[in-house]
């Protein structure tokens, strides 16, 4: 199947999105997802059951305090009643006095009570005694109200306070069914305490009485035929029922705030008190709700409470679910946050692995070779390019030291100077011969980074042999082109010199015919024998010429000179201090530069710089590769043939001597075996050659055999000893 | 030191060319002394202070280039006419000469019915 460049990217897309949000990788995130939303749900219900508790908590306080404070209430008239029982129990007669002593003091207290009273037991047959006793006892004005004749009657006899309610004086209460029916209970209950229901006391004031029955004295044997029936009177409380209950409950605790409340009587649905906020009740649907039951004597209240509208205010009705919200949204955004997290660094892993194979790739593809070497000069990791440059395996090289290949000590020493001086984790390099698999000797150029940190070396090598062949011809073709070039410009000196020297001695002998021939022609002479001797002159100065002519080549040769401007006369001893000083060889190398024992003081004519070059070139051609030796210098004057003597003594070399060998047998060919030299010593030896020659020297180099020094022997033109 | 106003010097080492000049000079009355190599004339000039010197460049023993200097070098030699000539006739081989002291310089071959009359033109003007 065909596939694009586009295509192969988008899949490649797809395919790392797959991978990136692959459960395996991602479902970190949806289980932070699951729980958070557990923990949310689980704190939404913990919340609200929390708040729930304590709203229950606030509600019972409230509506227990409401209840307590009623039961209260209805103790301190229980309380009262008690009293006053207490005195009729031991008294056997309470007069007017003693009633109104025992009950003044509550009714000043308790505001809800309306009165005390003692109602008698009266029957149609002791009406008029009861009325006179009533008189007796101060009552003056005394009447049973409202009139007429009734089987029984109950009427006020003791009311405390009497002033505010004298009206009630005489006031039979057995005519109100709700008030007997509560006497009818305090008969039955033995001295009880007993409460009747709530009606209007007053013709303006709802209340409720509390009473019990005053027993006759007499024995049980009469009391259980009668049952209970004889009894002398009622002692009973008036109670206000609006001021006993705001008496009791009215005043408000920080608790009645959130409540709202009803208090009805037993059977009946009708409120006898209620909150001031009851008005709210029937306009929302409370929190919470609660009936309690509260006694007054055998009478039951039952009290209806509820949470007033709000409860615990809005926020904390909305808190557990604003905790849920929150929870399952940071949830959410938690598990968003790690997805992220995840899928970067899925991302990152992604990347970095496509990067360490795309590495590896790069590595494995390199044709140079990669690799890592501790500072122990073992090979750590290779890549598999060591294969094809070297021939090993990187199996066999492993651990095998770095210098095992390279092909001399030398090597081995330059390279452990360079990574022993390298700057750390700063690049350097290092170019060598080492050995392959084959034994050939191939170049490498390796850059090396030394990271000490590391303790390794992490080095590039590139098979340089083509480059460095391609250098070595191009080297060669630079020696071939520089001896070429000495040999053109030592031709073209000779020419010039040579066409200078001959311009010179025809214009010399041309002066001496032409010269006498013009006193001839010219007649400058006075007798015929002096006209002879200008003759025999002119024909001996065209001999001159002829012979110069004839033997052009003597000429040449014999003339030896130069244009004077550019040659000088100059000590041989300087030439040994100018090399000392400035011969690279000397410079780079432990040579030695000694002055032997023959020399003698000489002075050579020519060109001091070309003569110093040349010699030069004979030290750098005779010391070949040699890194140390003694050369050795005897300069000596030949006055016979006019020449200085220069001969060069060095440490014996067998290369040097098979090339000099070499040079001799191809002297007159040295360009073309150029590419036989070794250590560039037929180069220089032939620049050498040259150069002597344009100092109208000769050259003679000699090898006295294996182990023996190689001579060098150079003749220039004696130069004049300059007289101070 | 003794001067020779009627006197030439003449240092040259080929010995047509030196009796042609003998030859030229005493035809026009003056004295000659000539001289085959440099060392020897120097040594004669040193206590001698002729009217000119004529001195070819190439001598057995040394070179008009190297003599020049040494003349000058001498008390009465500042001033003595030293005319070169020489069979060095190339391009700034008459500069050469002139800068290297000599107050005139002549190629050769020479014209004989003129030669003592430029170099004493020459040695007139250098006085």
């Amino acid at each position: 199947m065909n596939m694009t460049y586009d295509s192969a990217i988008s899949a490649s897309v797809q395919e790392k999105k797959h991978s990136i949000f692959q459960f395996s990788k991602t479902f970190p995130a949806l289980i932070v997802l699951i729980a958070g939303i557990a923990i949310s749900i689980f704190i939404w219900r913990f919340l609200g059951n929390q708040i729930q508790n304590d709203n229950r908590v606030a509600f019972d306080k409230a509506t227990t305090s409401v209840v307590n404070r009623l039961e209260s209430g209805v103790k301190e008239n229980e309380q009262i009643l008690s009293s006053i029982n207490g005195l009729y129990a031991n008294s056997v007669q309470v007069v007017r006095d003693m009633f109104e002593l025992y009950g003044s003091i509550p009714t000043r207290s308790n505001n809800a009570l309306l009165s005390v009273c003692y109602v008698p037991f009266v029957t149609q047959q002791s009406k008029e005694d009861f009325i006179y006793y009533a008189k007796s006892e101060r009552y003056y004005d005394y009447a049973i109200k409202p009139e007429g004749n009734r089987d029984i009657y109950y009427p006020i006899e003791y009311i405390v306070p009497l002033e505010k309610n004298m009206h009630r004086s005489g006031f039979d209460i057995a005519t109100n069914a709700t008030a007997m029916s509560a006497i009818t209970e305090a008969k039955k209950n033995n001295g009880a305490i007993v409460a009747s229901a709530f009606y209007d006391v007053r013709p303006d004031t709802a209340g409720f009485l509390m009473m019990f029955a005053v027993h006759k004295e007499i024995t049980d044997q009469l009391a259980a035929q009668l049952q209970g029936s004889l009894i002398d009177g009622i002692v009973m409380l008036e109670l206000n029922a609006k001021v006993f209950f705001e008496r009791c409950i009215g005043t408000s605790t920080p608790g009645d705030s959130n409540i709202v409340y009803s208090i009805t009587q037993e059977n009946s649905n009708k409120h006898v008190f209620a909150s001031n906020n009851f008005t709210l009740s029937g306009t929302y649907s409370p929190l919470l709700i609660d009936q309690r039951k509260v006694k007054i004597a055998d009478k039951e209240l039952t009290i209806n409470f509820a949470t007033v509208p709000n409860f615990g205010g809005t926020f904390q009705a909305y808190t557990p679910l604003m905790a849920l919200i929150g929870g399952i949204i940071t949830s959410f955004v938690a598990a968003a946050f790690l997805l992220s997290v995840l899928t970067s660094r899925a991302r990152a892993e992604d990347l970095a692995e496509r990067m360490t194979r795309s590495q590896r790739r790069i590595v494995d593809a390199s044709q140079d070779i990669i690799a890592v070497i501790g500072l122990d000069g073992k090979w750590k990791s290779l890549s598999p390019a060591v294969q094809a440059i070297l021939g090993y395996s990187q199996e066999e090289l492993l651990a095998s030291d770095f210098g095992n290949l390279l092909t001399t000590d030398a090597y081995i020493k330059q390279y452990n100077g360079i990574v022993t001086s390298a700057k750390d984790e700063v690049g350097t390099s290092f170019e060598g011969q080492m050995k392959n698999k084959k034994g050939d000797i191939l170049w490498m150029s390796w850059n090396l980074t030394v990271s000490r940190t590391d303790g390794l070396i992490y080095a590039i090598g590139r098979d340089i042999t083509l480059q460095k062949m391609a250098e070595d011809q191009i080297k060669m073709k630079n020696r071939q082109v520089q001896l070429a070039e000495q040999s053109a410009l030592e031709v073209s000196e000779f020419k010039s010199q040579f066409m200078r020297e001959l311009s010179h001695g025809l214009r010399n002998n041309l002066t001496g015919t032409l010269g006498f021939l013009q006193l001839v022609t010219d007649k400058v002479y006075d007798t015929e024998d002096e006209m002879q001797s200008y003759i025999a002159n002119a024909e001996n100065s065209s001999e001159q010429l002829y012979v110069m002519v004839t033997d052009i080549d003597d000429v040449t040769e014999s003339v030896g000179s130069d244009v004077a401007a550019q040659k000088q006369h100059f000590q041989a001893d300087k030439l040994l201090l100018s090399l000392k000083e400035n011969a690279r060889t000397i410079k780079d190398k432990k040579l030695s530069v000694v002055q032997g024992e023959d020399s003698a003081p000489a002075t050579i004519y020519g060109k001091q710089q070309l003569v110093t070059n040349a010699i030069n070139e004979l030290i750098i051609a005779l010391t070949g590769s040699m890194n140390e030796g003694t050369i050795t210098i005897n300069t000596r004057p030949n006055t016979y043939e006019k020449v200085v003597e220069v001969e060069l003594m060095v440490t014996p070399n067998d290369t040097v001597a098979e090339m000099i060998d070499l040079y001799k047998k191809n002297i007159n060919n040295l360009v073309d075996i150029i590419p036989k030299d070794q250590n560039e010593i037929i180069f220089h030896l032939g620049l050498a050659r040259s150069m002597v020659r344009r100092c109208d020297g000769t050259l003679l180099v000699e090898s006295l055999g294996k182990g023996e020094p190689n001579i060098c022997q150079i003749t220039f033109p004696m130069g004049k000893i300059t007289k101070k | 030191m003794e001067y020779l106003p009627n006197t030439m010097c003449v240092i040259e080492d080929n010995l047509s060319i030196r009796k042609l000049y003998v030859i030229l000079i005493k035809k026009a009355g003056f004295d000659v002394k000539e001289f085959e190599e440099g060392i020897a004339a120097l040594e004669w000039l040193s206590h001698n202070s002729p009217k000119l010197v004529v001195c070819d460049d190439k001598l057995p023993d040394t070179s008009g280039l190297e003599i020049i200097p040494k003349i000058r070098a001498f008390a009465h030699g500042k001033k003595m006419p030293v005319i070169a000539v020489t069979g060095f006739a190339q391009d700034g081989d008459k500069e050469r000469y002139l800068t290297a002291g000599f107050n005139g310089y002549l190629s050769k071959p020479i014209t004989t019915s003129s030669f003592v009359e430029q170099i004493i033109e020459i040695a007139n003007a250098a006085q």
